[in-house]
């Protein structure tokens, strides 16, 4: 027996740097929706693709453990499925259901090593990711500002691919357009981080849901761009404060939208179950190793769906990207 | 040709990160040979399998060409090290032996995995074993009709995926992976490429592995089961056909080992493999007359080997019946969806009238089972559905090697679960691990009820959300399928204690131990759903104190939003927040209630005061009634089964 022809072309890829998250936000995307009671919900659109749904997110709510380390292009097929309304019919005789909105997400997960200046020396294809993101309408980047902090290389792996990216489209004769035509979520990753989050709260950005029955402070999309402008400050090359050009020079700005995002969420004390300004962390260094670090309770992820939904909604119905050649 | 060793040598490298590395996975070491760090790496980019979840696994390919073709051997398992995020980093060997070394001198991958496995990394430059050479007999025994078929599949030049059979220890799987490169001439292994695990997620380039899930694109054979081949690839079915109809395997293997020309797996390097097997001529398995391998049972009709396979059955002719039933499972895999449904109708009545599926029949069970499976794939293939089932069991006894026979096939999940329920714990496992949480709470939410579904999948989701597990689908669609309470209702008819302990632990595997307000209020409804009063317990007893509370302010919003008159409304909210000892309070005037602040008061009508006191009373009396059933059903129920 064979199964339908060719995989479907994705339409969002990730794009970050190793460990910078890629993969763990999207395990935690399902977790996210329930928890948040989304009027979205999500739903594999093949069998595969819905057991990364099944088995990351339990893996990460249940066992606490972050998705493996990603060694090869993965593709996941998704659908989010909002709710339909009812409407009232001709003469307001019955109500009519309408139908309930479907966008489908073919998502690219490719390991952050891709992205670097030397794809070959982890043995990853860039001229295939290159192909994919020509396709691709949606791009998901991850900041993070630990790693940031540690190498200072997020404008490393941002910088190549992009070049080459642009290069290829813009650079072509059939495409006309001066910025890239992609939609781009840019997610400050690991918002839980007691760095991340007091830098947040010194510069009075934090917020808290009213309906958040946890608690957990938020930061405004509005304002998420500030953050990042300040956490580019801390990068250990320097060079981080060209991610922001170098996104302002490729992309427009109108489909750039920032994010703060943790796809752990804070640690909830289970006897009060409420945010604790004292003791929030949920990633913390395994006892007695000091090397590696462990989630110590149950995951509530924070602005996971939002870049994900937004993405979806701005893309449905867009027509394919034209690459050079296609 | 067995106990012979060959002398070979390896080129090497080690792939992985530095623990406590926030780097991707890269190659750290490998030998000073001809190939280099960046020929290694490619290496690892062209043949990466996935991000892994169940290790040791073992990949087979092939680098370079003409006389540098090199085969590649590589082992990955998980290092006790971990990476910055904790994550358990993985560590795979390559090992890259000259074809030339292999050519005339054939060894299996298995004895090359023993062999390498052994070899700790770094090594000597290059790193030189020995093995012994291949041993055709011991492959020859391990031939059945999935290798046959994966072998034959190979050819259309796509991944071939085998299904079901990823949980087998790895070296079964690697020998079976042994088993199909031997049925095809050795030098396509210079451009044959395997694994014992692929991720079905991921892109890759290796043409047959084990897989969990189909790729799209992708050919797929059942563990167990025989392949379908698609109808047009004449080369491909012909090749099948030789295989299928040899009888002499060893010699057979031994032949196609000793074909170690490199071939690949185009039109002109296929061709040439079956010219390859056409050229080894096999008798019959009826041993007298010898027949060219290239000269197949096509002419036989579907309709004359099932009543040739009837005859047969009783006289216990095991080996013709053997070679009746390969022709039969060809028949069935060449034609696949092409039967017509007139065709399958005549196949079936043939079917039952030469009682083929009775069980019971004096053959070896193997045998027994193989004929099962044969049939069942002719008369009811591709994919047997539940109507179909469901005729089978009232033409013939639902005996267990007859079960076992259609759950190999592939089936409706409801069909599949519905056998597996009646075959043991063993085959439950197995399909109920290939069923995600939606399928399972959809099958037993299928009416009419079965029971014994019912209770499987309610065990089965118990399960999957005990310990502290938390599967998000469990919540979901336990929610859109009202909780499974008709179901459970029929399950265990007129017991609602049994309804109630049950439905508790339906409810604990999606939430958790205890049900949070929010949670609380989608298990109940807003308003309450007093359809089922044990779901109701249930979840009051989960949420603990408060729920009262929860359920009556629903029952007040629910009033208020009926737009009562005001003072009826005031009436209702104060008899709802009031214990049963405490004084009415007198009729208008006084203090608003705390929920009355909630809302702005419309001034009364005319009417709607001429009508405030038959609707008070009514509404007074269907919540106190609501109340007061609630309690005296917990109060009834055994105390708070856990």
């Amino acid at each position: 027996m064979v199964s339908d022809a060719g995989p479907a072309r994705p339409n969002i890829a990730m794009w970050g740097a190793p460990t910078s998250g890629k993969t763990t936000l999207l395990a935690a995307l399902s977790i996210a929706l329930l928890q948040r009671r989304s009027p979205w919900r999500i739903v594999g659109a093949d069998d595969a693709s819905t057991a990364f749904l099944k088995d990351k997110a339990a893996a990460l709510s249940r066992g606490k453990e972050f998705p493996r380390a990603t060694q090869a292009m993965d593709r996941y097929r998704w659908v989010l499925i909002g709710e339909g309304e009812q409407r009232d019919g001709l003469l307001r005789r019955r109500p009519k259901p309408t139908p309930a909105p479907r966008i489908g997400l073919n998502l690219l997960d490719p390991p952050g090593g891709v992205y670097g200046d030397e794809p070959d020396k982890f043995g990853t294809d860039q001229q295939e990711l290159l192909d994919n993101l020509v396709g691709s309408k949606g791009i998901v980047f991850l900041f993070d500002p630990l790693r940031e902090f540690e190498r200072g290389d997020a404008f490393d792996y941002l910088y190549g691919a992009l070049t080459q990216l642009a290069g290829r489209m813009l650079g072509s004769d059939g495409y006309t357009g001066d910025r890239l035509p992609h939609h781009l979520a840019v997610c400050i990753t690991k918002f839980d981080e007691y760095r991340v989050l007091e830098t947040a709260k010194e510069l009075k950005l934090l917020v808290t849901d009213p309906e958040d029955p946890y608690g957990f402070p938020r930061i405004d999309d509005d304002d998420a761009v500030e953050l990042f402008k300040w956490l580019c400050r801390i990068s250990a090359s320097g060079s981080a404060e060209m991610v922001l050009n170098a996104l302002d020079q490729f992309f427009r700005r109108d489909r750039i939208k920032f994010f703060v995002t943790s796809s752990i969420g804070f640690y909830l004390d289970p006897r009060t179950n409420f945010f604790n300004p004292d003791d929030y962390q949920n990633l913390i260094p395994k006892p007695a190793e000091g090397v590696s670090f462990h989630i110590r309770g149950p995951v509530h992820p924070i602005n996971v769906m939002e870049p994900i939904v937004w993405l979806g909604e701005r893309l449905a119905g867009e027509p394919p990207n034209e690459g050079p050649g296609r | 040709m067995s106990g012979e060793t060959v002398q070979l040598s390896a080129e090497w490298a080690i792939e992985g990160k530095q623990p406590g590395s926030l780097d991707d996975y890269g190659i750290l070491a490998c030998s000073q040979g001809q190939l280099g760090h960046n020929d290694f790496a490619k290496i690892k980019t062209r043949y990466t399998t996935g991000t892994p979840e169940e290790l040791p696994q073992v990949t087979l390919a092939w680098v370079g060409g003409g006389e540098n073709t090199r085969l590649v051997l590589a082992i990955q398992e998980w290092s006790d090290q971990e990476d910055r995020t904790g994550r358990q980093i993985a560590v795979t060997r390559y090992f890259c032996v000259p074809y030339s070394q292999v050519a005339a001198q054939p060894v299996s991958y298995e004895a090359l995995y023993l062999a390498l496995d052994r070899s700790p990394l770094p090594a000597a430059d290059p790193l030189t074993f020995s093995v012994p050479r291949l041993d055709p007999a011991a492959i020859a025994a391990r031939i059945d009709g999935t290798a046959i078929g994966a072998a034959a599949l190979l050819l259309t030049d796509q991944h071939v995926c085998v299904l079901r059979g990823e949980s087998l220890p790895l070296l079964d799987r690697l020998r079976f992976l042994d088993t199909v490169a031997a049925l095809l001439p050795y030098g396509m292994r210079t451009k044959l490429t395997a694994a014992t695990w692929t991720s079905s997620t991921a892109e890759h380039k290796i043409k047959v592995s084990f897989a969990r899930h189909v790729p799209e694109g992708t050919h797929s054979i059942i563990w167990g089961g025989l392949a379908r081949v698609p109808t047009k690839a004449y080369d491909v079915g012909h090749y099948l056909d030789l295989l299928l109809h040899c009888s002499r395997y060893t010699e057979l293997v031994g032949w196609l080992a000793a074909a170690g020309e490199p071939l690949a797996f185009q039109p002109s390097g296929v061709t040439k493999a079956l010219a390859t097997l056409a050229a080894f001529h096999v008798p019959s398995r009826s041993g007298d007359v010898t027949v060219a391998i290239a000269n197949p049972v096509d002419h036989y009709s579907v309709e004359a080997l099932l009543n040739e396979c009837a005859d047969l059955v009783p006289q216990g002719q095991s080996l013709r019946l053997t070679a009746i039933l390969d022709g039969l499972a060809r028949q069935a895999g060449a034609r696949g969806n092409a039967a017509t449904r007139d065709e399958q109708v005549h196949y079936r009545k043939i079917i039952r009238e030469r009682r083929l599926l009775e069980g019971d029949r004096g053959l070896p069970e193997s045998l027994h089972l193989q004929l099962c499976g044969v049939i069942l794939a002719v008369g009811y293939g591709p994919k047997l559905v539940f109507e179909d089932m469901r005729r089978i069991f009232q033409d013939f006894a639902p005996t267990s090697v007859l079960m076992a026979a259609m759950v190999r096939m592939p089936a409706e999940p409801l069909v599949a679960l519905t056998l597996a329920a009646r075959l043991g714990p063993e085959t439950l496992t197995m399909v109920l691990d290939a069923l995600g949480t939606a399928c399972l709470v959809e099958l037993a939410a299928r009416e009419p009820h079965d029971p014994l579904l019912v209770q499987v999948i309610c065990d089965e989701l118990v399960r999957r959300g005990s310990n502290g597990a938390e599967d998000p689908d469990i919540a979901m669609t336990l929610r859109e399928h009202r909780y499974l309470v008709d179901a459970v209702q029929a399950l265990h008819p007129d017991r609602v204690e049994v309804q109630f302990v049950l439905l508790r632990k339906l409810l604990k595997a999606a939430y958790g131990p205890s049900l949070h307000r929010r949670e609380f209020e989608e298990v109940v409804g807003d308003p309450p759903d007093f359809g089922s009063p044990p779901l109701m317990a249930a979840a009051i007893t989960l949420h603990g104190p408060g729920a009262g509370e929860i359920i009556l302010t629903s029952v007040a919003d629910r009033l208020r939003g009926a737009r009562l008159p005001h003072d009826t409304m005031r009436m209702v909210e104060t008899y709802l927040s009031q214990p049963a000892s405490a004084e009415p309070l007198p009729e208008p005037r006084g203090r608003l209630s705390p929920w009355a602040r909630l809302t702005h008061g419309r001034p009364r009508s005319r009417k709607s005061a001429q009508t405030a006191i038959p609707v008070r009373t009514l509404y007074t009396l269907l919540a106190v009634f609501i109340a007061l059933s609630i309690i005296e059903f917990i109060a009834l129920l055994p105390i708070a089964q856990r």
